[in-house]
C-alpha cells in the first residue's frame, strides 16, 4: 500500500526539474471546476435577486455565508483589513472542499505537502504584506529589535516556522486521515465500519481543519496589522 | 498530454509523498496559482455580486432609517406643534370662560339692582298708596263721624235740650270725638 502521489504527466523543465501533473493537481482542479461553477451560477442568478426583498432558500444561503464570514473575519482580525475578507473566504472554502473531496475517493489536495505549503506561504506573505503596508517601522521592528537585536534570528525562525507549522499541521491531519481510513478499508470486510470513520476524517475534521488553518491565518494578519 | 489522467485513479509512476527537493517546490508553483486563481475567480464571480447585494440592502435599510428618523423628527415637531396648538386653545377657552363668568356676574350684579331698585320703588310706591288711601279713609271716617254725631246729637236735642244746653253737649261730643280720631290715625301709622 502506497501513499505516494500518482504522476500522470511530467513536463521537462531541465535535466533535474521536471513540472509534474500529479493527482494533487488534478483533483484541485476538480475542486476549482466545482467552485467555480458553484460562483458561476451565483453570478449568473444574483442577476435576478432583488435586494429589496426579504432573501429566501439558495441565495439566503449564500448571503448567509459571506455575510457570516465576513463578520467573523472582522472580529477575528480588525477593521483596517477588512479587504482581505475575500481572500480568507476562498482560503477556507477552497481547504474545505479539497478536504470533503475525499469522501469521493479521490486524494484530497490537501494530503499533499505540496498543496498545504504553497497555501501556507501565500498566508504568511499576507502577513507580511499587512504588516509592512499598515505599520512597516513597527513590523520589522518587532521581528530585528524586539526584546533586543540579538533575538533577532529567534524572531526570524518563529516568524518563518509559521507557514511550516500551518502547512504540516493541515498535511498531517489529512495524511493521517487517509491513511487511518485506507488502513481500514484493507481490512477484510471492513465496509460498513468506515462510514462513521469517513464522517469524522472527510467531514468533521475536513471542515475543522480548514477553519483552523484559516483563523491561524486570519489571527496572524491580524496581529501584523495591530 | 492526454485527457485521460482526467478518469484515472493511479499514474504510471509515484512523486514521494514527502521529499523535499527542487522537484517539490518546482510542483508547488502550480498548485499555488491554481490558488490564486480560485481566489480571483470566486471575487469576482461569488463575493462582489453577493456583497453588492448585501450592500445595497445595507443602503436601503439605511435610507429606510434615516427616513423613518426624518419621519419621527417630522412627527416630534407635528407633535409638539399640535401640543402648543392645544395650550394655546386650553388659555383661549379659560380666557373666554373667565371672560364669559365676568360678563355673567356683571350681568348679574346689574339685574340684581335692576330688581333691588324695581322692589324698592314698587315698595315705596306702595308706602305711598297706603298713605293716601289712609288719609282717604281717615278723612271719610272723620266726616262720617261727624255726620252721624250732629245727628244724633240734633236729634238728642231736639227732643231733651234746650238751645243752651245744645251748645255745650254739641261742643263736649265733638271734643271728644277728635280725640278718638287722633288715636286711631297714629295707631294705623304704626301698623304700616
Amino acid at each position: 500500500m502506497s501513499f505516494d502521489i500518482s504522476v500522470f504527466y511530467s513536463l521537462k523543465i531541465s535535466e533535474a526539474v521536471e513540472l509534474l501533473i500529479t493527482e494533487t493537481t488534478r483533483n484541485t482542479w476538480i475542486v476549482m471546476a466545482l467552485l467555480l461553477i458553484l460562483a458561476l451560477y451565483v453570478r449568473i442568478k444574483s442577476r435576478s435577486w432583488d435586494p429589496m426583498k426579504k432573501p429566501t432558500g439558495f441565495q439566503n444561503f449564500i448571503e448567509m455565508c459571506v455575510d457570516g464570514w465576513e463578520k467573523f473575519y472582522r472580529d477575528s482580525a480588525n477593521d483596517t483589513v477588512a479587504y482581505l475578507a475575500p481572500w480568507f473566504f476562498t482560503l477556507v472554502v477552497f481547504i474545505a472542499m479539497s478536504n470533503l473531496i475525499g469522501i469521493t475517493g479521490l486524494r484530497p489536495p490537501t494530503a499533499d505537502w505540496g498543496m498545504t505549503f504553497p497555501l501556507a506561504l501565500s498566508s504568511f506573505f499576507v502577513m507580511v504584506f499587512v504588516g509592512l503596508r499598515h505599520r512597516p517601522k513597527d513590523y520589522l521592528k518587532g521581528i530585528f529589535l524586539e526584546p533586543v537585536f540579538v533575538f533577532a534570528p529567534l524572531n526570524l525562525i518563529g516568524e518563518l516556522a509559521k507557514p511550516i507549522a500551518l502547512s504540516f499541521r493541515l498535511f498531517g491531519n489529512l495524511v493521517g486521515g487517509m491513511i487511518l481510513v485506507s488502513l481500514l478499508y484493507a481490512i477484510p470486510y471492513m465496509f460498513v465500519i468506515p462510514v462513521p470513520i469517513h464522517l469524522y476524517f472527510d467531514i468533521a475534521s475536513g471542515i475543522l481543519q480548514a477553519v483552523i488553518f484559516t483563523v491561524l491565518s486570519v489571527i496572524f494578519a491580524g496581529t501584523a496589522a495591530e | 498530454m492526454s485527457p485521460q489522467f482526467l478518469f484515472i485513479l493511479q499514474g504510471e509512476r509515484y512523486r514521494p509523498l514527502l521529499d523535499m527537493d527542487l522537484q517539490m517546490f518546482i510542483g508547488m508553483l502550480p498548485n499555488l496559482f491554481n490558488f490564486l486563481l480560485t481566489v480571483v475567480l470566486l471575487t469576482w464571480l461569488l463575493w462582489k455580486p453577493v456583497k453588492k447585494i448585501l450592500q445595497a440592502r445595507a443602503d436601503r435599510i439605511e435610507n429606510e432609517m434615516n427616513d423613518a428618523a426624518v419621519s419621527k423628527a417630522t412627527a416630534a415637531e407635528l407633535k409638539a406643534s399640535y401640543e402648543q396648538k392645544v395650550r394655546e386653545i386650553e388659555k383661549e377657552r379659560a380666557e373666554i370662560l373667565d371672560e364669559a363668568r365676568k360678563l355673567a356676574n356683571e350681568s348679574r350684579e346689574r339685574l340684581l339692582d335692576a330688581a333691588k331698585a324695581e322692589a324698592l320703588e314698587v315698595k315705596e310706591r306702595a308706602s305711598r298708596d297706603i298713605a293716601t288711601e289712609l288719609e282717604q279713609i281717615k278723612g271719610a271716617v272723620h266726616q262720617s263721624i261727624i255726620d252721624i254725631s250732629t245727628d244724633m246729637a240734633a236729634k238728642l236735642i231736639a227732643a231733651t235740650v234746650d238751645k243752651a244746653a245744645h251748645d255745650r253737649l254739641f261742643s263736649e261730643a265733638l271734643t271728644e270725638l277728635e280725640a278718638t280720631t287722633a288715636f286711631k290715625t297714629e295707631a294705623t301709622h304704626v301698623a304700616v
